[in-house]
């Protein structure tokens, strides 16, 4: 291991050894049999999800870094008959619900639990209880029923799996409309819905109470999407003309704001970014970059993301900062 | 940046630290000095590499621990590296 001296300067806790492995190799994992396509972990869950070429979906507990033995493969679920494109495990937010709790520990003058299997058992609400039995959750549920895995692959289908503990893997429900491969899905625990994006230039939302589809829409070129709080952000992958309109909440800034609230449908809004309020499937937002404003020509919108209550945007070689509230939208 | 001589097709951002798999099937880990990458402190990266293209990859931010996907049927268990406020880090 290659170890480099260097001066710490004073920094926020916690803090650890100045150590650069460079990717120390731990384990080779090598049941598989067809080149890999997807992979998607859940730190708080423990759980890897390997999807293949073959469109086979294997689900692994996650390890720690000095995990002495490479972990077993729990479930091998088939279904799929293409490669696998998309996947990601339909969980609450563990963080969210965490922070809530903290909240309310304060809020009745209690400290927060350090511990985080201790502050999950004193926890109250959508999640009752989880403990964590090598790697995986276990006992986990949620008001939404089991703990699913969603896999899409490049046929556009999209099949739901349990994985809770207790579970055989078995395919829960499978979710057809798109005709071209899904490239993005995105869960929202607040509304227990589904968001995918597929190279057909469609969108969907799924209810996964039922497994119906809530909403589709077509939107030009291809897009990636993101789900938080029941508001679906849309984007167009590829390039977008700026506005050359200033003005709106966000003036000063890179972005302008489009007052569209209420406003039916939201095809037309391919050239930005779109805020759907996923129970009413009306546009909140419509959000352009601003031309002139330190950027110019053609964006390359290429992520989505919400990190805490910021919208990620990852456009061209920068990354924009949105701080984002039912009310208006304010560049960070 | 630096360390590869393909192309560069998956990035993640792990606390400070550029993951980069290549189509070489290089997995590159390039800690990032100030707001920018700098080159890889170690080619070591390479002696794990994947035989194949790297077409896939997941952090693990609470393990720090990083998983690639390859085109040689195999996924690479590797450790990110403890690395915690690098802009503060002068060598």
């Amino acid at each position: 291991m290659l170890t480099r001296r260097a001066r710490l300067a004073p920094c926020p806790a916690p803090r650890q050894a100045w150590s650069l492995p460079a990717g120390t190799l731990l384990f080779t994992l090598a049941e598989h049999r067809a080149a890999l396509t997807s992979l998607y972990v859940h730190s708080d869950l423990g759980v890897l999800v390997a999807g293949t070429a073959d469109g086979t979906v294997r689900v692994f507990p996650t390890v720690p870094a000095d995990a002495s033995a490479a972990p077993l493969c729990r479930w091998t679920l088939h279904g799929h008959v293409h490669a696998i494109s998309a996947i990601i495990v339909a969980a609450p937010d563990l963080a969210h619900e965490r922070g809530k709790a903290d909240d309310a520990l304060a809020d009745a003058g209690e400290a927060p639990a350090d511990d985080h299997a201790a502050g999950q058992a004193r926890r109250r609400g959508p999640v009752a209880a989880t403990t964590t039995v090598g790697g995986i959750a276990a006992g986990l549920s949620t008001a939404a029923g089991p703990l699913r895995l969603l896999t899409a692959s490049q046929d556009g289908q999209i099949r739901a799996w349990d994985v809770s503990e207790h579970a055989s893997g078995v395919c829960l429900a499978t979710l057809a409309y798109h005709t071209r491969a899904v490239t993005t899905l995105a869960y929202d625990p607040a509304s227990n819905t589904l968001a995918s994006a597929a190279l057909d230039e469609r969108v969907a939302l799924w209810d996964l109470s039922t497994y119906g589809r809530l909403y589709r829409r077509y939107t030009p070129g291809s897009s990636t999407l993101t789900l938080r709080d029941s508001v679906l952000v849309v984007g167009r992958m590829g390039g977008f003309a700026p506005s050359g309109v200033s003005g709106g909440a966000g003036s000063s800034s890179s972005w302008d704001a489009d007052f569209t609230a209420g406003a039916g449908g939201w095809a037309d809004a391919a050239a930005g970014l779109s805020l759907v309020d996923v129970r009413t499937r009306t546009v909140l937002r419509r959000l352009v970059p601003l031309q002139g404003a330190g950027r110019g020509g053609t964006e390359t919108l290429q992520h989505l993301a919400f990190s805490d209550n910021c919208l990620v945007v990852g456009m061209g070689d920068a990354m924009t900062l949105l701080r984002l509230s039912r009310s208006r939208a304010v560049r960070r | 940046m630096t360390g590869s001589n393909a192309a560069v097709w998956h990035v993640r951002l792990h606390l400070g630290v550029v993951v980069a798999g290549c189509a070489s099937g290089h997995v590159l880990l390039l800690p990032i000095d100030g707001d920018r990458p700098r080159r890889s402190l170690q080619d070591g990266a390479a002696a794990t590499a994947h035989a194949g293209s790297v077409t896939c990859m997941a952090v693990d931010a609470r393990h720090h621990v990083v998983y690639t996907g390859g085109a040689d049927r195999t996924v690479k268990v590797r450790v990110s590296g403890a690395l915690c406020c690098p802009t503060r880090l002068h060598a």
